[in-house]
């Protein structure tokens, strides 16, 4: 940890979910963002997988991500429950050569907005990726029906990213993490657990959502 | 088999009835032995049958010789003279085990040879082993059978190096090309040795902690379940003299408690089921019965709970001996033609069995014996006390469970050989499509071939019906299966040398099973996780029909499979969970604990869905898969590997108080770390442990349904005690009784007996 004095340095967990259809590119997406790595043969996540990522955001924050890495082939309705629960995040990843994956998103970002909600009721923060971006035929995505999308599905903006040649991952990443931060700016620093702050504290109205991009 | 066999054994069983056979010279057992395979070869030349009579009588001379030596061995303590180990100290002709239920087509009386003889052991001193028969093994010239009647273990124990070497000489040309069968001696006296070795250390820091606490497992009927064999027993001794009318009745009662008890579960299973699973039920019952009734019966009498004897005549000669173990399970051997006199001798004889008095027995009649087996400890229940007597099964030891027409001869022993010891990798892909349902134990070589062209013309129908759909159907196909099987496959196993390498034939021929596999079962189609279910399977077996079908077997018969069903993971988890409530209670709370999400266990969804593939490297994946296979003694072996894995690894989460996801994070980092020998060896006690508890939870009443009895005559069904939640009945549906005591904890196994007394229907008049 640079910098800053250790008492005064604020530690977050956050849990962030990552979801949509299977063989678009999770795992990939995760494994590139933690570990720097990438292969063509990830197995099929079966149930959860789990990523940890620590992100010294600042001189005086810490943030955790616990990065859930949930099956595109979910058969077991009743557990996505119990993996989104308590969730302040989320990527709804596509695959941008295969157009089925773009129209299930919709499908994605309504189960989890059944499913998950902030203290306050809001929808979480989530952001979609238009993952395998390095294989796009042409110009196929245009950005501004992307935009249009984004608005109307309610996610916060969009990114095209590839896991494969590390393009835009820490930065969609660190913008979803921004706007989960905004989410909980404002709480009071409640002590008891130690230097450790809870998933989440209740109340505080959040942000209007921050319809960027 | 042949008139002069019957009247030979016939011969032998008069004589037998007065003879104790003691042999003090290996040679001589072997000799025997020998000696009944050459006999019974001659007749089946044709030759006359002087010779089974001669060899017989030599036999019976030499156990004659030696009958003054039967009551040495005790001498009221233990070391008045050193105990010869292999000692046969008791023998019998004609022994029956009858059926617990008619089947059809099958005889009552199942008349086989009974042997006593006396091994060297750790704690006890000695030992009695007990070994039972089936004539119809003998009259097969079954050498393996046969050589369960010549003990082999003291000069073997001793020097394995010599008996090898003296098996290794001529012996009378065998009659049928037999298998590779000198390798058996040396081998198991091997193991044996490695075992005792074993039993001597576990004991030993055993007894550290019990002192001086004479664990003797005293005999208590605690379930009405247990009952019935027995009951049964007397019921069957019409001419018996002791039972008074109010006795009868009171045991006819228990039988129509425990007929309507089992007809309810059997019901209730097929309820459950699915009428092809049921019928397979059915004949897997009936299969059982038959390895029930002709497999070899054979036990350490010095690890059973107790021993009963129930005279049926005057004289006390004839009747019943009940052999009960300390899992609750009995075996009914029954004398017809006298001798059980002179095995009360041996048993009053033999230290560790104590007589116990029946309060209400009246003096003057004698009518029921019972022992218990008292031991200085009770064998730690940290390891399975069958661990380590069985090596992994290959290519020598698999073909002597074969016999000439390349029938599986005891199931049930197989299972029980695979589930401790393992499959060679060599053979897992003809041993796989037994333990898969494909193969049935009893078909011959020649069956099986033909099943095999048949199911490969079937086979090759499926697919035909999955190439030639109409366009729509084939879309839909696409869209909802072919789709992600295409995106497994390429990504399943591909590390494995099978699969490796760009267009590798292997990975389309998976996509093929696979494929059609969802045109053969349209409502399971493709789950993600089959593709690694499938590939060890092709791996293995390689044949593209054989595996499929396999696969087929795996996918009905395995409770561990992929199913899409909440209920069937719910299920899972709600055993998981009681298991883990009566094994390992301080990881309960914790679940408890953290509520709902907890108790949830995500962390063993995946254990479960591919059970433990994931978690372990293929050598060691595959062991669990076979041991789960194996059913033995339970159907939900996966379950006791996963509460193995938290009592070896979970430690931390309890004394961390890990939260719900932290949890998660630790098992899962845990994948590919872990030593899988050591939990396969931990789920083995944590099984013996659980089939030790005298009660269990209605809701664990399934864990040991399907698997069956094994040599014993009763299933087995522990006291179930109601856990309370059956929404849907009023009553508890397992018979289960509510109780405010806790279930018993399984490291005090004396504990859970309190207050679980039942009224005993045994109140036999016993002798002075």
């Amino acid at each position: 940890m640079a910098g800053g004095s250790v008492s005064e340095c604020k530690e977050y967990l956050f849990k962030v979910l990552v979801i949509g259809e299977l063989g678009v590119g999770k795992t990939s997406i995760i494994k590139r963002y933690v570990h720097q790595l990438f292969s063509q043969h990830y197995r099929a996540t079966i149930g959860v997988d789990f990523a940890l990522k620590v992100l010294n955001w600042d001189s005086k924050t810490l943030v955790r991500l616990q990065l859930w890495d949930i099956a595109g082939q979910e058969r077991f309705g009743n557990m996505t429950r119990v993996y989104y629960k308590e969730a302040v995040g989320a990527f709804v990843v596509f695959d941008v050569t295969r157009s089925s994956t773009f129209e299930a998103v919709s499908k994605w970002k309504h189960d989890l907005d059944s499913k998950v909600k902030l203290a306050n009721g809001n929808p979480i923060p989530s952001v979609l990726l238009a993952n395998k971006c390095d294989q796009k035929k042409d110009g196929s995505n245009n950005a501004s029906i992307m935009d249009n999308f984004c608005k109307e599905a309610g996610f916060l903006g969009w990114f095209e990213t590839s896991a494969k040649d590390d393009i835009n991952v820490d930065e969609a990443a660190r913008f979803l993490v921004e706007h989960i931060l905004l989410n909980d700016k404002g709480v009071p620093y409640e002590e008891s657990n130690g230097d450790r702050i809870k998933l989440h504290q209740e109340a505080m109205p959040a942000e209007s959502k921050s319809g960027c991009c | 088999m042949s008139s002069s066999l019957k009247r030979c054994i016939c011969l032998a069983s008069c004589d037998l009835e007065e003879a104790h056979v003691t042999c003090e010279h290996d040679e001589l057992r072997d000799g025997r032995a020998v000696n009944i395979v050459i006999s019974l070869r001659a007749e089946e030349d044709g030759s006359s049958s002087q010779a089974l009579e001669m060899s017989f009588g030599r036999l019976l001379r030499r156990a004659s010789s030696k009958a003054s030596d039967l009551l040495t061995f005790n001498a009221g303590s233990a070391g008045s003279r050193s105990v010869q180990d292999g000692e046969i100290i008791f023998s019998k002709n004609n022994v029956c085990v009858h059926p617990a239920e008619p089947v059809p087509g099958l005889p009552e009386h199942h008349p086989g040879y009974l042997c006593v003889h006396l091994e060297k052991d750790e704690t006890l001193g000695s030992t009695l082993i007990l070994t039972w028969v089936p004539n119809s093994r003998i009259q097969r010239q079954d050498e393996e059978a046969l050589r369960y009647i010549t003990p082999e273990s003291s000069p073997v124990r001793r020097n394995p190096r010599r008996r090898r070497a003296r098996l290794a000489q001529p012996r009378p040309p065998p009659a049928h090309e037999e298998d590779e069968d000198e390798e058996e001696a040396p081998e198991s006296g091997l193991q044996q040795q490695e075992e005792g070795d074993e039993g001597s250390c576990e004991l030993s820091a055993d007894e550290v902690s019990r002192d001086s606490t004479l664990g003797s497992d005293s005999d208590t009927f605690s379930s009405p379940f247990c009952l019935s064999p027995v009951s049964e027993a007397l019921a069957e001794s019409t001419s018996s003299v002791f039972l008074d009318s109010e006795s009868r009745e009171m045991c006819d009662e228990s039988m129509t408690h425990s007929a309507s008890s089992a007809s309810s579960l059997d019901s209730h299973a097929l309820s459950e089921s699915s009428q092809s699973q049921g019928m397979r039920w059915e004949e897997q019952q009936k299969v059982l019965a038959v390895e029930q009734l002709c497999g070899v019966f054979r036990v350490d009498l010095g690890h059973m709970r107790s021993l009963r004897l129930f005279f049926s005549d005057e004289a006390c000669t004839s009747g019943q001996l009940v052999i009960a173990s300390r899992e609750s399970q009995y075996k009914i051997l029954h004398f017809h033609h006298a001798g059980l006199d002179k095995l009360a001798e041996v048993f009053q004889q033999w230290k560790c069995c104590r007589e116990t008095q029946l309060k209400d027995q009246v003096a003057d009649e004698k009518s029921c014996m019972q022992f218990s087996i008292r031991r200085p400890t009770l064998p730690s229940t940290e390891t399975h006390p069958e661990e380590r007597l069985y090596r992994r099964l290959d290519v020598s030891s698999w073909l002597r469970h074969l016999n000439h027409n390349g029938q599986v001869e005891e199931e049930y022993k197989l299972r029980k050989a695979i589930f401790f010891g393992g499959i060679d990798p060599s053979i897992r892909g003809e041993v796989w499509p037994f333990l898969l349902h494909y193969y049935s134990y009893d078909s011959t070589s020649e069956e099986r071939e033909a099943w095999r062209l048949q199911k490969r013309t079937e086979y090759q129908e499926i697919q035909q019906r999955r190439l030639s759909m109409s366009p729509e159907e084939h879309s839909e196909f696409w869209r909802k299966v072919q789709f992600t099987v295409d995106k497994d496959v390429v990504r399943t196993d591909r590390s494995n040398m099978f699969f490796r390498g760009e267009n590798n034939p292997n990975v389309e021929i998976m996509r093929r099973i696979l494929l059609n596999y969802a045109v053969y079962n349209p409502e399971m189609g493709y789950c993600q996780g089959m593709s690694d279910l499938v590939a060890p399977l092709l791996t293995e077996i390689q044949d593209e029909s054989d595996t499929f079908w396999c696969f087929v077997g795996l996918m009905e018969n395995t409770i561990f499979i992929s199913s899409p069903r909440d209920e069937d993971m719910e299920r899972q988890l709600m055993y998981l969970r009681e298991l883990l409530r009566l094994m390992l209670p301080r990881f309960h709370q914790h679940l408890m604990r953290l509520g709902e999400d907890g108790l949830q266990l995500l962390f063993c969804h995946r254990w479960v869905l591919l059970c433990f593939k994931r978690e372990f490297p293929d050598t060691e994946a595959l062991r669990m898969w076979e041991a789960c296979w194996a059913h033995y003694q339970t159907d939900y072996f996966h379950l006791f590997l996963c509460v193995a894995i938290i009592v070896l690894y979970g430690d931390d989460v309890t004394e961390q108080q890990l939260e719900t996801d932290q949890m998660l994070l630790h098992f899962s980092n845990l994948s590919m770390h872990m030593n899988g020998e050591l939990v396969l060896r931990k789920a083995r006690s944590l099984l013996y442990q659980f089939r030790l508890l005298p009660r269990i939870p209605c809701s664990l009443h399934d864990l040991c349904k399907l698997c069956g009895p094994g040599m014993w005559d009763s299933r087995y069904i522990p006291a179930v005690e109601c856990s309370g939640e059956h929404p849907d009945s009023q009553s508890c549906p397992y018979g289960g009784m509510a109780t405010p005591q806790p279930p018993p904890s399984p490291s005090h196994p004396n504990e859970g007996k309190r207050g679980s007394k039942k009224r005993d229907i045994f109140n036999f008049r016993k002798q002075p």
